[in-house]
């Protein structure tokens, strides 16, 4: 204003006096609409003509008749629910036996995401891969819909009539000739039930039937302490853990609280940090094995041997144990190798230094796995004591998974089919689980379920057991029903529904109250009542709601075991006799549960067909995984066809030849090959993988000796993601300074190993700092000091390669799985690829792992390739994916040094059944084909924490603000259970992203090429024991 | 005549052979239009067009399903459809450079394979130009490539190479076709006064734009002429330096190479020229043109081969020194893995086609060896193809190994490629028989009569009718 006209008008005081506020405030008050769009000559004038043409453009295309829609107001809203903010609640659900509390998000009512409940203490806010794919799972489309008699579908009135009219007529009879056969379920309710139902039905049988069973942990430790137990790891208080042949990070008990509590003993400020130290003893190479520190390749069948070694080795050291056993380890141990027994001497003395070693935080630990044998376990137990860790780093805890007096697994499948075949068995209900598919191939589980006269099977499909059963029941996905779930420690979480079955559905506790013939067989009045009846009295709601919202209740159902003191029962354990080292030409089958599938239980699940298992890489398929020696004596190589024989049963497979795993141990993978119809609705070529129960044994289910591996003709096609397995190029070229790497003592002397990177022709990387000139733009350099520079951190000392982000990323991100055939041909969609490299000469390897998302980097080789300019960046330091101006180049792709890009080569989500459409995230743009896509941080997460942020920040809450920014986490980081991936804030130097960052670890990827990428990673420190090295 | 290299350098033999007379030229071009196509064209444009066909269906189905019909993945993004691009580009160089450059330069012998080799080069360059087109992900916005004012208020990035092929290639071709199409003026003209039929007569006419042969024509003909070819000289020189940009911009060892630019365009020549003796040498002898193209222009043109593919090989060898001397691992790995690789096969097929075997050119029996030199210039066109394979190719092992992959193509690969071919020869024998395959005036421009200073003109004028 600056009008000399005395009388001119003025709307405010500060108008009149020209006060610097207002004339801010009048400057900014059409900020936005003041913004003139880039090209101009778009007038009013134009845009009325425009939009007449289009209007009249409408009516034309109006002639097509439109089905009529309702629009339904929420006149009566639901109670905290607002149209386009997700909601979360608790609940938990269970693998195996192993439960896990969950957060569950959800979407207007579709539950669309699963995240761990931070107050679990299964999951602290965390969970794995498999968790989070079973929301796949509540939208299978070819789950059963409808109760079938044989094969006729038929009406719920009329399998609930069915029900109730049979059992009452078996009530009649005390239930002669009735068994059940239900999974391993550690649930109260269910417990409870089937209290009930062995008292009112008390001829009837009972069989609890896991596959991947855990049998021997409890055969071992019912030994040692006289009742079933299971054991609880506080690795966060282990400096010193030996995994015997046990896959505790990846895949066996309750994987993500391990992780998360050993990354917690493997995270480092600096030189000067101590870190614990992990010893693998391994036939197979698991996920644990890839983490070792030290690694030794030992047949399983030599574990126990091993085990015995080390007893003795902790007896020299003064370690306590019963007499019976310190008499009998040396006649074990007669003949060992003296590398296996130097190994078992050096974890010894490791051990043992840790026990009460000044600080209280210094506890080793000794961890048995699932196919070592029974007395493994009870030798483990007792090193444990011997070491002072018995109470510290292992608790035991009652097991709830089935009734003290029920035997194990192997065994109740084997009961259960002796039955079947004597005809003693009129009606098997089948209470979830896929047996036919599962057991055991000596037993002939599937002709001796023929013999009942009636079989009920409440199934998830109409798969190889419903099949053959007189009645299927579709059962209910743990989104859709009520149940409760105690985990290891006790902990009790309510599983609460997210939504209405969606076909229709029992679960197992509703059709237990069925057979019982109960008045209310609904399970929320099933679980509500048993807790009810167990810890009611007034105000018993208000603490059910509390429950609900929490997902934990607040006094666990159970207390650890009293620390062991005298063995009681080690007498029955039998000691295995060590037989014949295995080789190329007596292989030793060693059958392990699948890192995805599990054990065929999420076949359908196209999320974790596609999830590259974390050793070999390889999709959709399971192979029989060889080390290069043994393939070499067998003259054999990848994909060859191959018969793999044992025990008089043969089945066909692929041979995938693996580095490190034991020689003449042949490595077989449960859950695949699966038969059924509807089986992987995203997949055209029919079955995918081999299954491998056939040769499965009731008494031997996990380990046979005396294999044979017969080539075949032709290859079969694999479907691997990562083809090349080294950082060395080849050619002689030095290793790639990628995945950087030093030992505790190389830290220390030189804290900055991670900063060169740069590689010099035909050199090794280098040991000093090479600072790579700065490369000069003529463009002036954007400032990047100001507002939010969102960055990452990735520490590769965590970092277990277990799959959870990339499977967390996939949900979150809709990203769609494109099958076998289009993994093959290397297009693959995953966002986050878990880069596994192998370290070292022929078998005798390590495994690093990277996990390798869009870098963000500042100066993107990416976006000044892009005719279209669909990929920018963001003021915030994103690189952003504008899909809806991608044409599909693939230029952008072409010139990204990480290769991180993924290119829609197809309509990916063409055909997929409506169903499916509901899981996905509304927030998250699906992409067409031709679209390039990419990591953007979630780039959503991002906008709504700053909406957030902004509102909080407008209304003058400005810390509420500044931790709203601090809270914004990408699904990765937001699942990783070793934490190892932190997002954040750069500029504010109190984040944590940014403290990692200035850590002498950090390094980038590529740095020579002026790149600046955002994602930055810790170097890998490995913690090796200077008396095995060398 | 014992002593032929002397009297070829004082006196070089006529460039067109057999004595002929401006008549008699025109008659011997124009006949090929006028008479009613011959068997042996009627099976060659049935194949030619049948093998189009192929490729028209096989774009309707990449149309229809999307660019995973193709051998392509996650490292290599850009397969045979960009290779087919640098192909076909790189044949369009010849054309160009024979009409504009040898004009500008006065190499009178270009005047009888002129025109070949520029429609040669329209259509290679519209045989080019598919392939960027239908490469991309989503055809539809495939227009988004170029500066067009749109609601959005977005313009292309004109940082990117990929758009500044859209200029070069565009420019190029237009460049190109009005060049061409300002030579064809005169030629058409001749046939629109020859044509018989109604239909003939209207078309040439509509095209020749009222040329009646005036002084005044000519001048204005000349100087456009002149004009243009100074226009296109550059031309040839950029529009390969840019496609070449489209790798050298790039941060991918193998494709970030300064030498790019000057390689490309001798590539491009080399490959141009190979091109046009594969097309020249049959169609001379079916067409009966060898009093046109004669075993002079033949033997010039291989000499040019000859040039270009030395350069070429200079370049190949220049690529290795410099990715040893560079010092960069990346870049020293990716040209081993290059040479000794899982494509090896396709680096040792392109240097065997390339280096060696035009190295025969240096024996004048090879270069006047009519067999020969169609059979070299076709190990000419093979190799040029797998230099762009070879290149393109480098995208299978960059910097990370876990990216590392390969690509196989898949049939729709090879029938897009096979196509091209189907493409570019149904336009080319279509030319052939509408319009005149040499440039009638040019030709007759060159011929001893045009010389004021003709000796006949004496003889002529001594004795006997004057005829012509």
């Amino acid at each position: 204003m600056k009008s000399t006209d005395e009388r001119r008008l003025w709307r405010s005081i500060d108008e009149l006096q020209q006060n610097e506020a207002f004339e801010k405030a009048r400057a900014d008050e059409f900020a936005e609409a003041t913004e003139a769009p880039e090209m101009d000559g778009s007038t009013r004038r134009h845009f009325l003509g425009v939009v007449g043409a289009s209007v009249a453009m409408a009516s034309m295309a109006g002639c097509v008749r439109r089905p009529e829609d309702h629009i339904v107001p929420y006149s009566r809203a639901p109670e905290e629910f607002l149209p386009g903010v997700k909601q979360h609640f608790a609940t938990a659900t269970h693998v195996g036996g192993n439960v896990i509390g969950l957060l569950v998000e959800s979407h207007e009512g579709r539950p669309t995401k699963i995240e761990g409940n931070p107050d679990h203490p299964s999951s602290f806010g965390k969970a794995s891969g498999v968790h989070q794919g079973l929301v796949l799972n509540l939208y299978d489309p070819t789950r059963a819909r409808v109760p079938q008699k044989g094969k006729a579908p038929t009406s719920w009135e009329a399998a609930s009539d069915f029900v109730r009219s049979h059992f009452r007529e078996l009530l009649a009879r005390q239930g002669r000739g009735l068994a059940f056969v239900s999974e391993s379920t550690p649930s109260p309710t269910i417990a409870h039930l089937k209290r009930r139902i062995r008292a009112t039905f008390p001829e009837a049988t009972w069989h609890t039937y896991e596959p991947v069973s855990e049998d021997s942990q409890r055969e071992g430790l019912k030994a040692s302490f006289d009742l079933p137990v299971r054991a609880r790891y506080e690795l966060n208080m282990a400096t010193t853990v030996l995994a015997l042949d046990s896959d505790f990070l990846g895949s066996e008990g309750d994987t993500v609280a391990n992780a998360y509590r050993w990354a917690q003993t493997r995270k480092i400020e600096n030189e000067q940090s101590g870190m614990s130290r992990l010893y693998a003893v391994e036939g197979r190479f698991s996920v644990t094995g890839t983490n070792a520190d030290h690694r030794l390749r030992l047949p399983t069948s030599r574990i126990e041997q091993f085990a015995w070694a080390l007893v003795e080795e902790v007896g020299k050291l003064g370690g306590a144990f019963p007499i019976l056993v310190s008499q009998a380890a040396p006649g074990i141990t007669a003949g060992l190798d003296p590398k296996v027994r130097k190994f078992a001497a050096v974890a010894a003395e490791d051990l043992m230094s840790q026990k009460g070693a000044g600080e209280v935080h210094r506890f080793g630990l000794v961890i048995a796995g699932r196919r070592t044998s029974p007395v493994v376990h009870a030798l483990t137990s007792l090193i444990n004591l011997a070491i002072g860790s018995q109470g510290k780093t292992v608790t035991y805890f009652p097991d709830p998974r089935r009734a003290d007096d029920e035997a194990g697994d192997m065994a109740s499948i084997k009961a259960l089919t002796e039955s079947l075949q004597a005809g003693k068995v009129d009606t098997l209900v089948v209470l979830g689980g896929n047996p036919v598919y599962t057991a055991p191939g000596d037993l002939g589980f599937a002709e001796a379920f023929k013999k009942a006269k009636t079989t009920i099977a409440l199934s998830d499909h109409v798969d190889e057991t419903a099949r053959l059963a007189t009645w299927t029941l579709p059962r209910a996905h743990f989104l859709e029903t009520w149940g409760d779930w105690v985990a290891t420690d006790g902990t009790v979480t309510i599983q609460q529904p997210l939504i209405a079955p969606l076909h229709g559905a029992w679960s197992e506790i509703e059709l237990l109250a069925r057979v019982l013939g109960e008045d209310k067989v609904d399970g929320y009045s099933q679980v509500r009542g048993f807790w009810q009846g167990r810890m009611g009295g007034p105000g018993f709601h208000k603490k059910w709601r509390r429950w609900l919202h929490d997902g934990v209740l607040d006094t666990p159902l159970f207390g650890s075991v009293p620390v062991y003191k005298k063995p009681q029962g080690l007498g029955s354990l039998q000691a295995t006799p060590a037989t014949d080292l295995p080789t190329a030409r007596s292989l030793e089958v060693v059958f392990v549960e699948d890192a995805n599938l599990y054990d065929g239980r999420f076949a359908n699940n196209s999320w974790l067909q596609e999830a590259p298992d974390p050793i070999t890489k390889v999709t959709w398929d399971n192979t029989i995984a060889i080390n290069m020696a043994t393939a070499e004596a067998l003259n054999v190589e990848s994909e060859d066809r191959a018969d793999l024989s044992v025990g008089g049963q043969q089945i066909a497979g692929v041979i995938w030849v693996t580095p490190g795993i034991a020689d003449g141990t042949a490595v077989v993978t449960l859950g695949y090959g699966r038969d059924f119809d509807g089986y992987l609705p995203y997949h055209d070529e029919g079955k995918v993988g081999f299954d491998v129960n056939p040769l499965r044994q009731s008494g031997s289910p996990n380990l046979l000796a005396g294999g044979k591996l017969t080539k075949k003709a032709g290859k079969y096609p694999v479907a691997c993601v990562q083809r090349y397995g080294s950082q060395e190029p080849g050619f002689g070229y030095a290793a790639r300074p990628l995945v950087r790497e030093e030992t505790v003592e190389g830290f220390q002397k030189n804290p900055t190993f991670a900063k060169p990177g740069i590689l010099e022709h035909g050199k090794a990387p280098p040991k000093a700092v090479v600072v790579h000139p700065e490369a000069k733009s003529i463009y002036p350099d954007w400032d990047y000091s100001q507002g939010h520079q969102w960055g990452m951190s990735i520490d590769l000392n965590t970092c277990t390669g277990c799959n959870a982000c990339l499977v967390a990323c996939v949900s979150e991100n809709n990203i769609m799985p494109v099958g076998k055939d289009q993994v093959r041909r290397g297009r693959e969609l995953h966002w986050i690829r878990m880069d596994r490299y192998f370290v070292g000469k022929d078998d005798d390897v390590q495994v690093v792992h990277q996990p390798m998302g869009c870098q963000q980097c500042e100066t993107a080789p990416c976006e000044n390739v892009c005719p279209v300019a669909a990929t920018t960046h963001s003021p915030e330091g994103l690189n952003d994916m504008a899909y809806n101006r991608c044409i599909g180049t693939r230029y952008c792709a072409n010139n990204c040094p990480f290769k991180v890009r993924r290119f829609n080569f197809y309509n990916y989500s063409k055909g997929q059944d409506e169903l499916v459409h509901m899981q996905r995230n509304p927030n998250v743009t699906v992409r067409f084909r031709g679209v390039m896509e990419k990591c953007t941080y979630c780039t959503q997460r991002i906008n709504m924490g700053k909406r957030q942020a902004r509102m909080a920040s407008q209304q003058g809450r400005e810390e509420e603000a500044r931790q709203l920014i601090g809270a914004i986490t990408p699904a990765c980081q937001q699942t990783c259970p070793t934490d190892a991936i932190v997002f954040g804030d750069i500029n504010d130097k109190t984040s944590r992203v940014a403290k990692l960052k200035a850590q002498s670890r950090d390094y980038q990827l590529l740095s020579e090429l002026n790149l600046h990428p955002r994602t930055s990673y810790l170097a890998k420190v490995r913690n090796p024991n200077p008396k095995l090295v060398g | 005549m014992a002593t032929v290299s002397r009297d070829d350098t004082i006196f070089p033999p006529p460039l067109v052979a057999g004595d002929p007379t401006f008549g008699s030229i025109t008659d011997t071009i124009c006949r090929i239009v006028e008479k009613p196509p011959t068997i042996p064209w009627l099976v060659a444009f049935g194949a030619a067009s049948t093998v189009l066909t192929m490729l028209l269906c096989a774009i309707a189905y990449l149309f229809w399903e999307g660019t995973g019909i193709w051998g392509l993945n996650n490292p290599v993004g850009w397969g045979w459809a960009i290779v087919n691009f640098v192909f076909w580009v790189g044949i369009g160089h010849a054309g160009t450079l024979i009409s504009a450059v040898l004009f500008l330069f006065r190499q009178k012998w270009r005047t009888a394979i002129n025109r070949f080799a520029e429609a040669m080069t329209i259509f290679a360059v519209i045989c080019a130009l598919v392939f960027p087109g239908i490469h991309v992900g989503r055809i539809w916005a495939a227009y988004w490539m170029l500066p067009l004012p749109n609601q959005m208020g977005m313009w292309p990035n004109f940082r990117s190479p990929l758009l500044w092929d859209v200029f070069a290639v565009s420019t190029y071709f237009t460049v190109s076709l009005l060049f061409w199409y300002v030579g064809l003026i005169p030629d058409l003209a001749t046939l629109r006064d020859r044509a018989k039929g109604k239909l003939a007569f209207w078309a040439y006419g509509f095209f020749s734009l009222g040329w009646r042969g005036a002084n005044r024509h000519w001048q204005n003909y000349e100087r456009a002429y002149l004009i243009l070819a100074g226009l296109a000289t550059p031309l040839v020189l950029s529009v390969h330096t840019i496609v070449s940009f489209d790798f050298a911009v790039s941060v991918i060892p193998g494709w970030h190479t300064t030498i790019f630019p000057p390689y490309f365009v001798a590539g491009a020549i080399f490959s141009g020229f190979a091109m046009v003796l594969t097309l020249a040498v049959p169609s001379r002898k079916l067409f009966g043109l060898q009093d046109f193209i004669t075993v002079r222009h033949i033997e010039n043109m291989n000499k040019i081969i000859l040039v270009t593919g030395t350069m070429v090989g200079y370049a190949y060898a220049m690529e290795f020194f410099i990715a040893w001397y560079s010092a960069s691992p990346y870049e020293a790995f990716a040209f081993v893995n290059r040479a000794f690789g899982p494509y090896a096969w396709a680096y040792w097929i392109m240097v065997s086609c390339n280096v060696i075997t035009p190295q025969l050119f240096w024996f004048k029996k090879i270069r006047t060896n009519i067999v020969l030199t169609f059979i070299l210039s076709i190990f000419v066109n093979i190799g040029m193809w797998f230099e762009r394979f070879v290149i393109t190719m480098s995208l299978h092992r960059d910097f990370l190994p876990s990216s590392w992959d390969y690509f196989s193509p898949t049939l729709f690969d090879w029938a897009m490629l096979i196509g091209s071919f189907g493409l570019f020869f149904t336009l080319f024998i279509l030319f052939l028989k509408f319009l005149p395959a040499v440039a009638i005036a040019e030709v007759k421009g060159v011929l001893p009569q045009a010389n004021p200073h003709w000796e006949g003109y004496h003889k002529h004028a001594e004795g006997g009718a004057h005829h012509g």
